[in-house]
């Protein structure tokens, strides 16, 4: 069983360090695309996509943008399986019910300010400012938080400038969620892992849930104990909980 | 009736994307590929492609070169030039070269579909 995952926006190419390992233990070879940050001339999310299925991989899995990129494959070649993780289900002009800005002007105007503020004078600063933040901390979550940035003159930064940020926020406000599940191949297994809800957003998200179910008869939901980036916040627990979704739909 | 399209580009990726698109649209028909510019008359010569995309930075003949060469090559093919950017002097050479239309590789693949087709209909 081959799975290929799109990583969440800001990860790059280590962002399964830790839990591909324990994928490959359990019978699963991961690849992790690397989104090619400060290299790439298109952020168009069926060009992202159409990377992901034409890894031909059995299963396609992204987080949060890079979920709306692999539900977008699964449209356009039909995997075995597809695995959501804290995305997917919602498009990006439903995000003010989730706490964003209304608008997309106002969301990328938002972006940027807080991609502004992204910069510290050394790595070990920067680090400190991630462990500070993180769920767990060991080597591979080290490596993949290093990898997630760059040092230009002097200061680290994220991986992308503001206006990379801005034309990637930009392509990805096309998804349609809606419409991109309705679309999703006859009987295809889903699995939508959920991070912990904000309290004061837990009725619209619900609202969306539902969606999720009415659209994918095959979909599963499990909700976890996590922050929205559920590969950093439960490490080999999320690989143990994909492949036990895996064998449940006897796709391993 | 399927648009017969050629693919110059030299980035693997986003070549073996677009022929993947491509692929699953009826409207068009991915006939060839090449991955330099320099490849690209001989690829149209001998397929007689209705249109070809064409990058424009590329390793040897770049996108208006290639577009010349191209025409020379297939002059009933139309020529779109892909190109990172709308607003420099690289989208004034390659219609001087030739190119009937130029789209940025940010376009949705919609709309890059919609041009092609237009353009085999120049």
């Amino acid at each position: 069983m081959r799975l290929a995952f799109w990583p969440g926006l800001g990860g790059g190419a280590t962002s399964l360090a830790e839990i591909g390992p324990v994928l490959a233990e359990r019978g699963v070879e991961s690849v992790t695309l690397d989104p090619l940050y400060g290299r790439r001339d298109s952020w168009a999310l069926e060009l992202l996509a159409g990377e992901l299925a034409a890894t031909g991989a059995d299963a396609y899995a992204g987080h949060s943008w890079g979920a709306a990129v692999a539900a977008r494959a699964a449209v356009l070649r039909a995997p075995c399986g597809l695995v959501l993780l804290d995305g997917g289900y919602v498009s990006p002009a439903e995000f003010a019910s989730l706490g964003a800005p209304e608008t997309l002007e106002e969301r990328v105007a938002e972006i940027r300010e807080i991609h502004g503020g992204y910069r510290w004078p050394t790595t070990e600063a920067y680090l400190a400012y991630v462990r500070s933040e993180s769920p767990r901390w060991n080597e591979a979550i080290e490596e993949m938080a290093l990898e997630g940035m760059r040092h230009e003159e002097g200061e680290v930064l994220p991986p992308f400038d503001a206006d990379e940020l801005e034309t990637i926020v930009r392509g990805y406000e096309g998804f349609d969620a809606a419409a991109t599940l309705a679309a999703l191949p006859a009987g295809l297994p889903v699995l939508l892992v959920m991070a912990t809800p904000q309290p004061e957003h837990a009725a619209s998200r619900e609202a969306l849930l539902r969606r999720f179910t009415e659209a994918v008869p095959r979909g599963t939901i499990r909700h976890v104990d996590s922050p929205h980036d559920v590969v950093w916040g439960l490490g080999p627990a999320l690989a143990d909980l994909i492949v036990d979704w895996l064998v449940s739909e006897r796709l391993l | 009736m399927a648009v017969r399209v050629a693919i110059v580009e030299d980035n693997d990726v986003f070549r073996e994307t677009l022929e993947l698109l491509f692929g699953m649209r009826d409207e068009v028909e991915v006939v060839g590929s090449a991955s330099t510019g320099d490849d690209a008359p001989e690829l149209c010569r001998r397929l007689q492609p209705d249109v070809v995309l064409m990058d424009y930075r590329m390793p040897g003949l770049n996108g208006a070169d290639a577009t010349r060469a191209v025409l020379a090559a297939a002059p009933s093919t139309k020529v779109v030039c892909l190109t990172a950017s709308v607003s420099s002097e690289e989208v004034d050479e390659v219609f001087m070269a030739g190119a009937v239309m130029c789209v940025t590789k940010d376009e949705e693949f919609d709309r890059l579909v919609r041009v092609v087709c237009k353009a085999a209909e120049s």
